[in-house]
């Protein structure tokens, strides 16, 4: 029996969680039992810098990470461009265009293979002070993000003052009012109780990011080629459920927390406008390339 | 049975252990063995992992406390905290007795380590109480057992540590400890007024409100100080490095230049010691974490706690085992090592059985709190000999009572969880 | 040749003491900067978690071969220590053996998992990730020399085992 141990800095319960079972359950019955996949959620087997590593290194078999897969390929940060993607069918269409072939080409060289872009979610707006529907509404408020340049001088150029912060400790800054608010897919918003210390959750889209389920060189060449071919087959068949599964959920996390939160929609081209020099500024075009821009925006008919 | 590399794994653990290998290369060497030894594990894991586990904010934490705790030590700051404890018990009978208890729990606030603790107290409290007429092994127990309430006590490394390998949160994990801190405060102190009260041990005076104020204006700076930490981490309003960086740079504002207890000289000291222990702590860290990837990658903790809820799924049953292989494992292994080596193979049966995870950690705790005054190894009781100048086999007939003390507060937390649960559930 | 050997020996000891000090002074000072332009400049530094981060597993590392120069790493020495002189020697020159290939491990792996980083930045500031990452291969080769050392010592009766023995318990 070949083992494939899947790693994942994502925690138990999340939607990548349920992608893996998934994936573990098609693919175990796929090949009649000749893969055992394991899953390792939460950093079990090592920090996400040294898994992506390990991939290469051969240490690890496979992972599925967010964004710190654009520390390897940085054409991945196409997916920090604010405002890029409308919704989960526009996700699919860059996969399937030359753009998506582009970022998959991105990993020649590193040492992995990108088997299949999965779900993970739209990023929303959560705050104390104000629904935010227009970028003034974001003026001078506090608002939490990860340790991403990209994410910082996007939130920064629309107004806000971004501040880097580790996930651990956003509740209590939130309770405290160090912080007015954050940003994160309404499921975390659900699952880490924010509610509780939110009272406004904006619609905000303004950022979508994959999960990108990435395989080890080494390993691939070192299993039966059929079981590597089926690895990634069955990696691909399970996107689109992916993608289904997370619209639904979203969409019932959303309504589930109408109860808990105020929600607002936002004016979605008043941000894409205020947004439009992002798409000139270095911090992203130098990291991304001029060429990759382009091409997701002919993918996706952006003008 | 004994190919099954748990076996292996344990066999290897136990002989480098008494063969009197550093515990960091234990660690290490067990874990590359195994390692190189499984033709399923690629070896480039080696040169990967270590570096992973040591790369760590949380643990920047540790390295912070042990500066501010060292320049508190050296700057004479614990004189003003057994002023101000003696204006509140000493008028008690075995008055210096519960001055050196009070004042631990106090210093505990300051200091994160149970060895710090009994150094800066024992080196003030043992002189004095030896001239009082109290035996030196009295003073030595009442110092050794009283300093276990630094690791119980925020802030806490043994808690910062639970925090990192338990996932769990170290406000709460910092809020849980206070209330079972001031209980084995008060179990000691009446432990200490039994004794004295049989063997008519001196008081300290009659009671004065006066001398309260006064010397409580004294402590009051140093006091200010963990409180303000305590309340900023409770509060989410910094980390617990950040506290850890406020605590250090103003312990060295206050013995610079306040009380002008240290020179620079004495600063590049402090920084050589607390350097030196940080990287002794993190080295294990990082060789545990080879290890733990090992034993993961095995998935060997499920598979010890589904052989252990398969002998008994009892809740006491399995909780009560549990407190006796801490305290078994508390003789020989403390602080670091113990947390890094059994919290990745408990905390797994401690979830299956619906333990909450604070509670676990601070049972974990008072656990390890005891095991540092255990012989053979026994860090805590060594300092108090040490300056109390006794052998630890004479240690030991007043050492027993106050263990007795402590493990009466050891199966109250076990019993009543609300110990430790209901002041995070109040104020966080 | 022994005199060249004291003399590098002394270097090194100096040259790691000064590396630890300076490692930790730099945390004590990055942690405060970062408390300082977070809480009194309100506009906090993207670095302040993986900057001090990496330097602590620096100071792991090159800390790490210190403590083996010095023969302070924990341990549990209370059978070593009652052991005949023989059977003292035998069991410390298998610590160090041990630990001398423990350390080339970390030396030989470290090496080769620094390499492999190449050119990776840490995410929030440009550092070179490898320029930390070597911190390991570089105290691995520092442990695995000074273990190497020590038991060519013991064997030709020049150090004494009981010079050797960790510190009981700290
Ligand atoms: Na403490
Ligand atoms: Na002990």
């Amino acid at each position: 029996q070949t083992v494939l141990q899947v790693n994942s800095s994502l925690p138990e319960g999340s939607f990548a969680h349920v992608f893996l079972q998934e994936y573990e359950a098609r693919l175990e019955a796929a090949t009649d039992g000749a893969v055992d996949v394991q899953i390792f959620m939460g950093n079990t087997l090592g920090s996400e810098e040294d898994v992506l590593q390990g991939l290469s290194l051969g240490t690890h078999h496979a992972s599925l990470s967010a964004s710190a897969i654009a520390q390897i390929n940085t054409r991945a940060a196409i997916f920090d461009l604010p405002y890029l993607f409308e919704d989960r069918a526009a996700v699919q269409t860059f996969a399937a265009s030359p753009a998506g072939e582009m970022l998959a080409d991105g990993f020649d060289g590193t040492g992995m293979v990108l088997a299949a872009m999965w779900d993970n979610g739209f990023r929303q707006i959560t705050n104390n002070v104000r629904p935010i529907v227009v970028p003034a509404d974001l003026e001078g408020l506090k608002i939490r993000t990860p340790t991403s340049r990209q994410r910082v001088e996007m939130f920064n150029t629309l107004g806000a003052n971004a501040t880097p912060l580790s996930f651990g400790e956003v509740y209590s800054a939130l309770d405290q009012g160090v912080i007015d608010g954050q940003e994160n897919p309404a499921q975390i918003v659900d699952s880490a109780r924010l509610y509780e210390v939110q009272e406004y959750m904006s619609l905000s889209n303004h950022v979508y990011l994959p999960t990108f389920l990435v395989f080890g060189e080494p390993y691939l060449a070192g299993v039966d080629p059929a079981l590597a071919e089926a690895m990634l087959t069955v990696a691909a068949e399970v996107a689109p459920w992916t993608f289904a599964w997370g619209d639904t959920t979203d969409a019932e996390v959303v309504a589930a927390l109408a109860d808990r939160i105020a929600i607002n929609e936002i004016d979605f081209a008043a941000f894409q406008a205020a947004a439009a020099p992002l798409y000139e500024s270095p911090t992203f075009v130098d990291v991304i390339g001029a060429d990759m821009i382009a091409a997701t925006r002919a993918a996706l008919g952006i003008e | 049975m004994f190919l099954d590399p748990g076996w292996i794994i344990l066999i290897l653990l136990v002989v480098l252990l008494i063969a009197g290998l550093p515990i960091a290369f234990v660690l290490g060497v067990t874990a590359a063995v195994m390692i190189l030894l499984d033709p399923a594990v690629v070896p480039q894991i080696i040169g990967l992992i270590p570096f992973g586990g040591a790369n760590n904010y949380l643990l920047v934490a540790a390295l912070l406390f042990m500066i501010a705790g060292e320049v508190m030590n050296q700057g004479r700051i614990a004189e003003k905290l057994i002023a101000f404890a003696s204006s509140l018990v000493g008028h008690i009978r075995g008055g210096l007795a519960h001055v050196n208890i009070l004042t631990s729990l106090f210093f505990s606030e300051i200091s994160g380590t149970a060895t710090s603790d009994a150094a800066a107290i024992g080196s003030v409290m043992i002189p004095q109480m030896k001239k009082r007429g109290y035996p030196a092994a009295f003073a030595a127990a009442v110092t050794s057992t009283s300093a276990t309430m630094a690791i119980i006590v925020p802030p806490s490394l043994n808690l910062i540590l639970y925090a990192y390998v338990a996932n769990a949160s170290i406000a709460e994990l910092f809020a849980a400890g206070i209330l079972p801190g001031i209980l084995v405060c008060g179990l000691l102190m009446a432990t200490a007024y039994i004794i004295s009260v049989k063997r008519g041990y001196p008081t300290e005076g009659a009671f004065e409100f006066r001398r309260v104020l006064e010397t409580g204006r004294d402590a009051a700076i140093p006091l200010t100080l963990p409180i303000l930490i305590l309340v900023g981490i409770l509060g989410g309003i910094f980390t617990a490095t950040e506290a850890g960086a406020i605590a250090a740079f103003w312990s060295i504002i206050l013995a610079m230049f306040l009380y002008r207890t240290i020179r620079l000289g004495t600063l590049v000291d402090t920084l050589r010691v607390a350097g030196k222990r940080s990287a002794m702590l993190m080295f294990i860290v990082a060789t545990s974490t080879l290890l733990g990837w090992y034993l993961t990658n095995q998935r060997i903790p499920q598979d010890i706690a589904q052989a252990i809820l398969g002998i008994s799924d009892n809740y006491w049953v399995v909780l009560a085992a549990i407190n006796i292989f801490f305290l078994l494992a508390g003789t020989i292994i403390h602080g670091t090592p113990a947390i890094l080596m059994l919290v990745p193979i408990f905390l797994p049966l401690a979830d299956q059985l619906g333990i909450d995870r604070v509670h676990f950690g601070l049972i974990l705790t008072i656990n390890l709190g005891i095991g540092q005054q255990t012989p053979p190894v026994a860090s805590v009781v060594l300092i108090t000999c040490a300056i109390a100048k006794i052998s630890i086999a004479k240690i030991i007939p007043s050492l027993m009572w106050f263990l007795l003390a402590m493990l009466v507060a050891l199966v109250l937390v076990n019993l009543f969880p609300a110990i430790v649960l209901w002041l995070p559930s109040v104020i966080l | 040749m022994t005199a060249i050997i004291a003399r590098l020996d002394l270097w090194l000891t100096r040259l790691l003491d000064w590396a630890v000090i300076g490692l930790a002074g730099l945390l004590f000072c990055l942690l405060n900067v970062a408390v300082f332009t977070r809480f009194v400049l309100n506009d906090s530094v993207s670095w302040s978690e993986e900057l001090p981060a990496h330097v602590l597993a620096v100071l792991t590392f090159i800390g790490a071969a210190y403590l083996t120069r010095t023969s302070e790493h924990l341990g549990f020495d209370a059978v070593v220590r009652i052991l005949p002189p023989a059977a003292k020697r035998a069991v410390m020159a298998g610590n160090l053996l041990l630990m001398a290939f423990f350390g080339g491990l970390l030396a030989y792996y470290g090496g080769i998992a620094a390499a492999s980083f190449g050119s990776r930045m840490l995410i929030s500031v440009d550092l070179p990730m490898a320029l930390f990452r070597y911190a390991m291969p570089v105290g691995g080769a520092l442990i695995a020399v000074i273990s190497l050392t020590r038991l060519a010592g013991l064997l030709t009766g020049r150090v004494a085992p009981d010079d050797l023995l960790p510190e009981s318990d700290a």
